[in-house]
C-alpha cells in the first residue's frame, strides 16, 4: 500500500481531540496544536488511508479515515436520501438553462415532492456517532445549501428572470428548500456525535456572487441566519462552505449571520493568505490551499505554503484544501499538506 | 431619427416589454432596423457589460438585459436578413469535454449573440470532433471554448489540436475562458485570445472578427 517514499507515514499519535483544538479556534480562541480542516476526500484516498472492512459502512471507513489523517471532526452528509431531487440533464446541451428543472411556477412548487425531514430514518446518526473514537465529533453537511438547490430546482437563467419577473414565487420557493435545510439542521444539531455544522452553499464565482448582495440579503441570507441560530441553540459552532468571491458580503457572513468559520478559497480570488490577514481576527479561516495550485506545484512548495501559514497564524488557521480533495488531486500533494499542517505530530508507523 | 434612447434604457433595465413595443414602435415608424441596432442595442449591451466588469451590475441583471436585447433582435433579425445584412460572424460556442459547468458559457453566449454574433451552442461535454463539425458544417468563423476545471483545461489544446488535424486551425480563431483559464495558458495552447468575463468576450470577438 504505502511505497516508501510515500508521505504517508502513518495515523498521528495523539488523537483527535476537538474541544481544544477546531473547537476552540471555532469558539475565537486558538487551537491548542496545529489542527485540519476538509469538507470532503475521494474514495481511493479513503481507502488507502482506512482500507477496507467487510460490512462497514462507507460513512464509517470515512471517519475512520479522517481520524487517521489527523483531523478533529469528520464530514457526514445527510445518509437517508435527504436532498432535492431535480430532474436529468442532458449532456448535448446545456444544463442550466432551465434544464434538469423541476420547479417553473406555482403550480409546479406544490406538485414537487418536498422532503418530509421528520420522516426520516435518522438511525445513521447512531451508526455514524459510535465510530467515532475519542476527541472527535461529527461535522453534519448538507445535501446542497439554500441557494444551490434553489438553484437545481428551478435553473439559474430561469431564477434570474423569476426574480425580475416574479420575485414572490422566487421567495416562496426559496422558503419552501429553506425550511426544509433548516429541519435538517434542527434534527440534526442536538445530537451528541455531532460537534459542529456545516452550511454548504456556493453563491459565487470568480467575480461575483451569483445573484447581487441586495438579492443575497433579500432571498438567502435570512435561512442562513436560522440555520446558524439552529446550531448556536444546540450549542454548536457553524461553518460556512461556499465558494466564489463573497468579499462584498463577507461583513453580513461574521457579523450579520454570525457563521463562526468560513471555507473555499481559491487564489485567482483571494488566496487563503489575504482572507486570513482581511478576516482571521473575526471568523475562523479553514483550508484554503488552492485546488488548482495544489495539483500543479511541487510538493516542496506545497509543504513550505502550508508550514508558512500555519506559523503564522499561531492557532487561528486549519490547514487544508480550498475545496476538496477531489480523484485528480495527486495524494502526494495532499499528504504534503497534511504532514505540514499537523506540524510534526508525531505518528504512528506503519508496520512494514 | 427619432430619439430611441427609451429602448436604451430599457435593454439596460432588462425591461423586456417595453424594449419590445419600442422597437416594434420605431420599426413601424419606418426607422432604419440597422440603425436601431448599432445606434442602440449594441450599445444599451456595451454599457450593460461595463456595469458588470465593474461590479455595478450582477449576472441577474445581464441575463435579463441579455433578454430583453434577444425581444427586441426577434423583430429586427427577419427584416436584417431581407435587407441582406450580414452578422458580424458566427460564433460556436462550448463548455469543453468533460465538463459540465455552462452558467460563464451561457452568459458568454448571451452577451455574443447582443453584440450581434450569430451563436451556435454546441452545450456541455463537448468533444474537439463536435466542433470541428460546427467549423465544417455550420460555417463557423470563431469558437469559444469554456472550461471551469483544471482536469478538463486539456481539452481546449485537444480541441486546437483537432482543429489543426482537420486542416481548419487557419480557417477559424479560438477564444478561451472560465474560471481557471489565464493570458498565459492561451498562449500556451496557441488559441487566438483569453478573456476573463463575458463582457470583454464581446470585445475580444470583435477584434478577432475583424482580423479575419
Ligand atoms: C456553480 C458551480 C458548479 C455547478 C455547475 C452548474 C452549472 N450548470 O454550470 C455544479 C454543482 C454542477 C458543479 C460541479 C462541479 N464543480 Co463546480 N463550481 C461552480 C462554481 C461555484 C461557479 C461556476 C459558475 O457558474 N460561475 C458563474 C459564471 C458566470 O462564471 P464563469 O463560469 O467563471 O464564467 C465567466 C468567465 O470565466 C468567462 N468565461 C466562461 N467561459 C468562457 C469562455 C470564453 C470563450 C470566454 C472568452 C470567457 C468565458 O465569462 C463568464 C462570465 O463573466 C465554481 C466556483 C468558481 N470559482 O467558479 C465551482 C468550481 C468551478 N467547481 C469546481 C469543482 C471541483 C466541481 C466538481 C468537480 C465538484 C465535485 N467534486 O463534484 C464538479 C464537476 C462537474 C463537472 N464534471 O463539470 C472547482 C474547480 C477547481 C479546479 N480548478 O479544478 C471550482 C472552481 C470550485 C472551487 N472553489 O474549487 N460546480
Amino acid at each position: 500500500m504505502s511505497t516508501p517514499s510515500s508521505l504517508w507515514q502513518g495515523p498521528v499519535a495523539d488523537g483527535p481531540d476537538f474541544t481544544r483544538n477546531l473547537g476552540a479556534m471555532l469558539a475565537g480562541g486558538r487551537s491548542a496544536r496545529p489542527t485540519l480542516f476538509e469538507f470532503y476526500h475521494n474514495v481511493p484516498l479513503i481507502r488507502r488511508i482506512a482500507g477496507d472492512r467487510p460490512g462497514e459502512p462507507d460513512y464509517v471507513r470515512e471517519i475512520r479515515a479522517w481520524a487517521a489523517l489527523g483531523y478533529d471532526h469528520a464530514n457526514l452528509g445527510a445518509r437517508n436520501g435527504f436532498c432535492f431531487k431535480a430532474g436529468d440533464r442532458h449532456r448535448d446541451r446545456s444544463i442550466s438553462l432551465n434544464e434538469g428543472a423541476v420547479i417553473s411556477d406555482r403550480d409546479s412548487c406544490e406538485r414537487y415532492p418536498w422532503p418530509q425531514v421528520e420522516a426520516l430514518d435518522w438511525s445513521y446518526l447512531d451508526i455514524a456517532a459510535a465510530a467515532l473514537v475519542p476527541g472527535q465529533v461529527l461535522m453534519a453537511s448538507g445535501p446542497g445549501g439554500v441557494l444551490e438547490n434553489v438553484i437545481s430546482l428551478v435553473g439559474f437563467e430561469r431564477l434570474c428572470e423569476l426574480i425580475s419577473d416574479d420575485p414572490d414565487l422566487v421567495q416562496h420557493i426559496v422558503d419552501r428548500v429553506g425550511s426544509c435545510l433548516l429541519a435538517y439542521y434542527q434534527r440534526v444539531a442536538p445530537h451528541p456525535g455531532v460537534g459542529l455544522l456545516m452550511s454548504n452553499d456556493d453563491w459565487g464565482f470568480k467575480t461575483q456572487t451569483m445573484l447581487s448582495p441586495r438579492q443575497m440579503r433579500r432571498f438567502v441570507f435570512p435561512w442562513h441566519e436560522r440555520i446558524v441560530a439552529a446550531g448556536h441553540a444546540a450549542g454548536k459552532p457553524v461553518v460556512l462552505h461556499s465558494c466564489g468571491n463573497l468579499s462584498p458580503v463577507m461583513d453580513d457572513v461574521i457579523d450579520g449571520l454570525k457563521y463562526n468559520g468560513k471555507h473555499s478559497y481559491e487564489d485567482g480570488i483571494t488566496p487563503v493568505e489575504e482572507a486570513f490577514s482581511r478576516w482571521g481576527s473575526r471568523i475562523a479561516i479553514l483550508g484554503g490551499i488552492d485546488v488548482d495550485y495544489l495539483c500543479r506545484s511541487p510538493i516542496a512548495e506545497v509543504h513550505r505554503r502550508t508550514a508558512a501559514l500555519v506559523a503564522a497564524a499561531d492557532g487561528r488557521w486549519a490547514a487544508g484544501t480550498g475545496n476538496s480533495v477531489p480523484e485528480w488531486v495527486p495524494q502526494e500533494s495532499f499528504l504534503a499538506l497534511i504532514d505540514a499542517g499537523v506540524g510534526g505530530r508525531p505518528r504512528v508507523r506503519h508496520a512494514a | 431619427m427619432v430619439d430611441l434612447s427609451p429602448l436604451r434604457d430599457a435593454i439596460i433595465d432588462g425591461n423586456a416589454k417595453m424594449a419590445k413595443a419600442l422597437t416594434d414602435q420605431a420599426l413601424k415608424e419606418g426607422t432604419d432596423p440597422q440603425s436601431i441596432v448599432t445606434t442602440y442595442l449594441i450599445p444599451a449591451m456595451d454599457e450593460v457589460g461595463r456595469r458588470f466588469e465593474c461590479n455595478e451590475y450582477f449576472v441577474p441583471e445581464l441575463l435579463i438585459a441579455a433578454r430583453a436585447m434577444k425581444g427586441s433582435m426577434e423583430l429586427i433579425r427577419p427584416l436584417l436578413v431581407k435587407g441582406g445584412v450580414q452578422p458580424i460572424a458566427t460564433v460556436a460556442i462550448g463548455t469543453v469535454k468533460g465538463d459540465l459547468h455552462d452558467i460563464g458559457k451561457n452568459l458568454v453566449a448571451s452577451m455574443l449573440e447582443g453584440g450581434g454574433f450569430t451563436v451556435v451552442d454546441l452545450g456541455v461535454d463537448v468533444a474537439p470532433e463536435k466542433f470541428v463539425a460546427s467549423v465544417q458544417e455550420k460555417g463557423v468563423n470563431i469558437i469559444c471554448l469554456s472550461a471551469l476545471l483544471t482536469t478538463t483545461m486539456p481539452a481546449m489544446k485537444d480541441t486546437i489540436a483537432a482543429l489543426n488535424s482537420a486542416g481548419l486551425r487557419g480557417k477559424v480563431k479560438v477564444m478561451i475562458g472560465g474560471a481557471p483559464v489565464i493570458q498565459r495558458y492561451s498562449d500556451e495552447i496557441g488559441a487566438d485570445g483569453y478573456s476573463d468575463n463575458a463582457s470583454s468576450a464581446v470585445q475580444l470577438a470583435r477584434k478577432l472578427a475583424a482580423a479575419a
